[in-house]
């Protein structure tokens, strides 16, 4: 038989552990392998749509330790797209030390009152004005009576140790209620009122056999 | 927490069935779940079929075929909560999510490194190892040679909330400040349901999500103060 031998290669280290942990990212940024196990899969799928053929003693196909190293393939010549990692080390943090839920009750051209509810510490909720300037200009349509704020108060940590004291309003973007959650909510307000007739016809009750 | 972070992150993972290309800046913002500046400031740093990445001046977004992982360093932390939520909740109700991860990690300093070794030694005491121990410990002048715990984690299994799945930190030295710091990551560990193969959409995870959210951002913060705690108790 000719010693022609098919020979493929994709260059990639597939790990199959990285799934099935919801470890991600590492402390370090993005984990290093970004191209996950289906990265290389697809890749690898894409190189058996073409192979390529070379001649290569078949000798050494069984015994992997005694391959030559000198290539006998062609190269793969694409490699995949690597993401460059996030950095971590050289960005600035905001720590957060205080943090409020704002509920708009007032606008204004300039800006918004507020009802602030602290979720540090339990202190009673206060009322607030805040401007525009405080905001993203993103945030600016979502400024009406009703909406939902966070507002966080902290330090940004820079990279060379200095800090600098910040804070942050960040309208939040909720999703819709559902038809199930108008339901939940109608069950729960169902057994509230439930719950208190209850309450009521025992203290009728009470005040019948008192008499 | 008792000891202001130097770091601190949160991350969303789901592990289900996702189709990557879709999961881009622009998608976002035209679903209303980020603002238009920040699609259009949106970092990509891959997309491919089998692959999304891309940054946002407030979180990290990453999505495979099996996996959607978004993370952010800055409060209010509840921004990657709201993402999600809208994303799954409203928009991907038939994706199957069958996993979720709630996570939560923090880089602390504890003041020196003397007092970073003995809380290693606290945690992974040495002398279990037999004759191996002292040999652990190297050069105590010389952090460059200064041997001990590198990484340790530890799994409650039983949640004891009624929801399968596991609660899982682990410490290890910070790789932000090497010397004194201390990185601690709680992993908050959810299955969705018995059967993976039953799930049908992302709702059943989603409800976990936004009932335990909170619960879970508290008892990790919880679950981290334990180890801060330890920086008095070898003092």
């Amino acid at each position: 038989m000719n010693s022609t031998a098919l020979v493929l290669s994709t260059r990639l280290d597939v790990n199959a552990s990285h799934h099935g942990t919801l470890y991600q990212p590492n402390q370090h940024g993005w984990s290093e392998n970004i191209l996950s196990f289906k990265v290389a899969d697809e890749l690898h799928r894409a190189a058996l749509t073409r192979p390529f053929l070379e001649t290569a003693p078949s000798i050494v196909r069984p015994a992997a330790a005694t391959m030559s190293l000198i290539p006998r393939h062609r190269e793969i010549s694409f490699l995949p797209p690597e993401a460059p990692p996030v950095d971590v080390g050289r960005r600035a943090f905001f720590i957060g030390l205080q943090e409020w839920e704002g509920v708009v009750t007032l606008v204004r051209e300039d800006g918004f009152t507020a009802r602030l509810i602290d979720l540090t510490h339990t202190n009673p909720d206060e009322e607030a004005d805040f401007s525009t300037s405080e905001m993203s200009p993103d945030d600016f349509d979502l400024v009406v009576p009703g909406a939902i704020f966070r507002w966080s108060v902290g330090v940004l940590k820079m990279p060379g140790g200095a800090k600098r004291p910040t804070s942050q309003v960040v309208f939040r973007r909720l999703p819709q209620w559902t038809k199930r959650d108008l339901d939940r909510a109608d069950a729960l307000a169902e057994e509230l009122v439930g719950t208190l007739e209850k309450i009521q016809t025992s203290d009728d009750n009470d005040t019948r056999s008192a008499r | 927490m008792r000891i202001e972070p130097e770091a601190s992150t949160a991350n969303i993972v789901l592990l289900g069935s996702f189709n990557p290309p879709i999961f881009r800046p622009e998608w976002f913002q035209a679903m209303g779940i980020i603002g238009d500046a920040d699609a259009q400031s949106a970092k990509i740093r891959i997309v491919h079929e089998a692959v999304t990445a891309f940054s946002l001046d407030w979180a990290n977004i990453q999505v495979d075929q099996n996996r959607f992982s978004i993370d952010t360093n800055d409060p209010p932390l509840i921004r990657i909560q709201d993402a999600v939520l809208k994303a799954f909740k409203e928009f991907l109700i038939h994706t199957p999510v069958h996993q979720l991860g709630i996570n939560r990690t923090v880089h602390f300093s504890v003041g020196s490194f003397d007092v970073r070794d003995k809380i290693g030694r606290l945690l992974a005491p040495h002398e279990p190892w037999g004759e191996w121990g002292p040999k652990i410990s190297g050069d105590p002048e010389n952090p460059q040679v200064r041997g001990g715990m590198r990484s340790l984690l530890m799994s409650q299994l039983d949640r004891g909330d009624g929801y399968r799945g596991s609660i899982n930190a682990k410490v290890e030295p910070s790789g932000l400040r090497p010397i004194d710091g201390i990185f601690v990551e709680v992993n908050d560990h959810f299955f969705v349901g018995d059967d993976p193969a039953r799930i049908i959409g992302s709702e059943p995870a989603m409800n976990i999500l936004e009932t335990q959210w909170s619960k879970s951002i508290a008892r990790s913060e919880w679950i981290i103060d334990q180890v801060m705690a330890l920086r008095e108790k070898v003092k």
